[in-house]
């Protein structure tokens, strides 16, 4: 288990290392120059100089490599090219909002998508399974913009029951603030309970067609614990690993939602950076959700072989 | 200051007040009014379509700074409702040496910056200074001419120029007019915007993302009685629907820049007030007829394309029908036109406009022995669906003569750096408008310009661009060398001019006394609730 774990940590850490380069060449093959923009586009050639050389855009790419890589490991992702404001800073404030509503949004996708998803399985061909079914494929293929602003007429303009946008810190107040994120939290945790409900479903049908399944029943086991404790628990590797690579989506996923609901998390960040050429504000938000996912995905192959041995066993004997 | 300073200022606000007054076409609207008495304290919130970028005034190109920040940061001049220049930080209007190359400003007296420190003239001078030196100072331009500012008494500056400049007031009621705390300027340097102190009615609380400013009532503002609200927030909400959506919901108070689509429906609720107002920015298509090596690079040399070809331009232009364009892209909104100069501005003349003639327009294409159909690529900014329209519709109207339009999506900053590269053939983009004529038409008609993305470079239309901009004290002479220079510039047709915009803002009921003139300026000096709200 621990040359497992290290081999695994390992290949991560250089994913990161490789992420680092992508991110730094990709920002910077995007059409448009970033001096210039942030000099306006009617600026003198003097004034672009002027900015090139403040933010180093003057020195050659392997150069601003080194010197990105370098502040970033001291925690100084540098000041953003668009609003001069500290990107660490911004990035500080934003992380939590976004991490809010992904969590929220993966506790609503889970208590949605688990029960119908076992439903479904368990009653395979009739009803209740075609109405999950379906409504998983509604999930599935309704828009984020669209979805968002349908709950906004409804619950905030209509009924009046919800704020229709903004962000207050839990710490400040709490109804405030779930009543803002459940909106968006649900918008995106509808898409996600889509997938995995139908993720749940196929594994469980799986789960409950093995041979182990049909051993525990022959011993005599009640139902609930065949279907809740035996094929739920294999279920769950696959529920786990698809979850895992979700929820990194889902964290790069949320621009769109912060958008409509004007939550000032990565998301919105990462928009802004892209539109206005702000090198280094679009470098740390792609460099944080980057590591996130590298991160998740880590402990989503940790969790992996602790509920299933022979993973770490077949990459022991690999 | 002598007699025959005073008399030339005096004149100069006479004419500038008569030319204002004699101006039928001038718009601006003052703001939605609700019943009922006005109430002090409250939060207002006020959504806007883009982030600003620094709030630094010597460093930001954003529009969206222009129109916040003379809520915390006042200008030594401000326009009235009417776009007449009124003296803001400055006790009157700047007095102007007979030579044109001298300017004495005298300033207001007893006014502190919103951190307690005095404003007088060392501290004008400072942040004048600032303008014109600091490296990456993007109002350096708009001040080049001004070789040395002077501080002549403790309310009095001096600006001592290379040449005669019209333009000056204007620029000082903008931007560069904008005075900031030198105490701050000491203490921040660089990173003023970060946490900008200046005289205002609202003083700067926080930032805490670039889509969020906070504002406090400041206890330091000379003319605080007047000022209703405790609080304001700018919120920046960029998709259209989206804030038509919040301002129905009452979660923002007032919006800017609703979609022409959204206008309907805010017009049907009974909660929210529409006002409108033409804007001194207008919408071009700008034609690359010379620019093939880099904009505000002269000298030009004509590109290869078809409408580098001036009859072709013509026929182009004679497809376009500009109120077809207005009704069916903007839903009548917008102010069809071809001049740079705002119908909402006092310097503005009605020139006459190419009348759509297809027939015409056909003619002239057989005539050229251009073999048809003709290619022109048109870039457009795809982040905006009434742009993605626009092309749409022009592509419709310019096939009837035998051009085969593609329509190019592309976003601001990569259509920016491919129109100031040269290479397109055809660019929709847009100008905010200033008030002062020149800066409506120099930005894209000087040869040295970066955004004279065309290449244009005409030395009679250079030469009274020269001229009018050396032409102080005599507005009326002025206003008409501008009405020549604008039908010389339709009659080249580098840039066509399609339409001037229509500022949009919506306001709950409850809320009045935001002052929003053609400038777009969201003035909230007097907003507020009112008791009945």
């Amino acid at each position: 288990m621990k040359w497992y774990v290290l081999r695994r940590l390992g290949i991560s850490v250089l994913t990161l290392v490789l992420s680092t380069m992508v991110i730094f060449v990709a920002v910077r093959l995007l059409p448009g120059d970033t001096a210039q923009v942030m000099a306006g586009e009617s600026a003198d050639a003097g004034v672009v100089a002027a900015i090139r050389a403040e933010y180093g855009l003057n020195q050659p790419w392997p150069v601003q490599y080194l010197q990105w890589i370098g502040h970033a490991l001291r925690g100084d992702l540098g000041t953003s090219a668009g609003t001069g404001l500290s990107v660490a800073g911004a990035l500080a404030a934003r992380l939590p909002v976004t991490l809010e509503l992904a969590v929220l949004a993966v506790l609503i996708a889970v208590a949605i998508a688990l029960p119908l998803g076992q439903l479904a399985a368990v009653h395979r061909g009739t009803a209740r399974d075609y109405l999950p079914t379906t409504g998983s494929l509604i999930g599935l293929s309704v828009p984020h913009f669209w979805l968002g602003l349908l709950l906004i007429l409804t619950f905030s303009v209509n009924l009046g029951w919800l704020p229709a946008s903004g962000y207050v810190p839990f710490s400040q107040s709490p109804v405030g603030n779930l009543s803002r994120m459940i909106m968006p939290a649900s918008v995106l945790g509808i898409g996600l309970a889509a997938v995995l409900m139908r993720q749940m479903r196929s594994a469980m049908l799986e789960a409950l067609g093995s041979d182990y399944i049909r051993t525990a029943r022959a011993k005599g086991l009640s139902e609930r614990v065949v279907v809740g404790v035996h094929a739920l628990r294999n279920a769950l590797t696959t529920v786990v690993t698809v979850l895992g690579l979700e929820l990194g989506a889902l964290i790069s996923g949320v621009v769109i939602t912060e958008q409509i609901f004007v939550i000032p998390g990565l998301g919105k960040m990462t928009l802004d950076s892209v539109f206005s050429r702000d090198y280094t504000g679009l470098q740390g938000v792609v460099l944080l959700t980057a590591t996130a996912y590298i991160v998740i995905n880590f402990l989503v192959d940790v969790t992996y072989s602790l509920l299933n041995p022979r993973i770490r066993v077949g990459a022991g004997a690999s | 200051m002598n007699i025959r300073h005073s008399l030339v200022a005096v004149s100069a606000a006479v004419l500038a007040l008569t030319l204002a007054g004699c101006a039928g076409g001038a718009q601006s609207a003052p703001s939605p009014s609700a019943a009922g008495a006005v109430k002090k304290g409250g939060h207002l919130v006020v959504a806007i379509s883009g982030a600003p970028d620094t709030l630094d005034p010597a460093f930001t190109t954003s529009k969206y700074s222009t129109y916040t920040m003379p809520n915390w940061c006042e200008r030594l001049f401000d326009v009235d409702a009417k776009l007449n220049i009124i003296p803001q930080l400055a006790a009157a209007l700047p007095t102007v040496s007979p030579d044109g190359k001298t300017v004495t400003i005298k300033l207001r007296t007893g006014i502190k910056f919103n951190d307690g420190t005095a404003f007088n003239a060392d501290a004008v001078k400072i942040n004048l200074d600032r303008y014109r030196t600091n490296p990456r100072s993007a109002e350096a331009p708009n001040l080049k001419n001004v070789v040395d500012t002077k501080v002549i008494d403790e309310n009095t500056v001096q600006l001592d120029l290379s040449a005669p400049t019209a333009p000056l007031i204007s620029v000082l009621a903008n931007r560069s007019g904008m005075m900031a705390s030198p105490t701050q300027l000491a203490k921040l340097g660089d990173n003023f915007g970060n946490d900008p102190v200046c005289v205002g009615p609202f003083s700067f609380v926080s930032r805490p993302s670039a889509d969020t400013i906070n504002l406090k009532k400041s206890q330091y503002y000379y003319d605080k009685n007047k000022v209703n609200l405790d609080t304001v927030t700018f919120q920046v909400i960029t998709q259209p629907n989206v804030r038509a959506t919040n301002l129905r919901s009452g979660d923002i108070q007032a919006a800017i820049d609703i979609a022409p689509a959204d206008v309907t429906s805010l017009k049907s609720d009974p909660n929210i007030t529409m006002d409108d107002v033409v804007s001194l920015g207008f919408q071009l298509l700008t034609v690359n007829v010379a620019n093939s090596g880099g904009s505000g690079k002269p000298p030009y040399s004509p590109v290869s394309t078809p409408l580098a070809n001036a009859d072709l331009r013509k026929a182009f232009e004679l497809t376009l029908d500009r109120n077809a364009i207005n009704k069916v892209v903007y839903g009548g909104f917008k102010t069809p036109g071809c001049s740079p100069l705002s119908p909402a501005s006092p310097w503005y003349t009605d020139i006459p406009c190419s009348k759509p003639n297809v027939a015409e327009a056909k003619k002239i294409v057989a005539a050229s022995g251009v073999k048809t159909p003709i290619p022109v690529q048109l870039t457009i900014q795809a982040a905006n669906d009434e742009q993605t329209k626009l092309g749409t519709v022009i592509q419709a109207m310019a096939k009837q003569a035998g051009f085969a339009v593609s329509v190019k999506p592309t976003e601001s900053a990569a259509g920016g750096a491919a129109a100031q590269a040269g290479t397109f053939d055809a660019y929709m983009n847009g100008w905010s408008g200033r008030i002062d004529p020149d800066q409506n038409m120099s930005m894209f008609w000087s040869p040295t310009s970066a955004l004279n993305y065309s290449g244009a470079n005409y030395k009679d239309i250079n030469d009274l661009m020269a001229k009018a901009t050396s032409t102080t004290g005599d507005n009326a002479k002025r206003k008409a060398l501008y009405a020549q220079i604008a039908e010389k510039m339709n009659a080249d047709r580098n840039y066509i001019v399609l339409f001037h915009d229509a500022l949009m803002m919506g306001v709950r009921k409850q809320v009045t006394g935001i002052n929003y003139y053609s400038d777009a300026v969201i003035r909230l000096k007097t907003a507020g609730f009112t008791t009945g709200g």
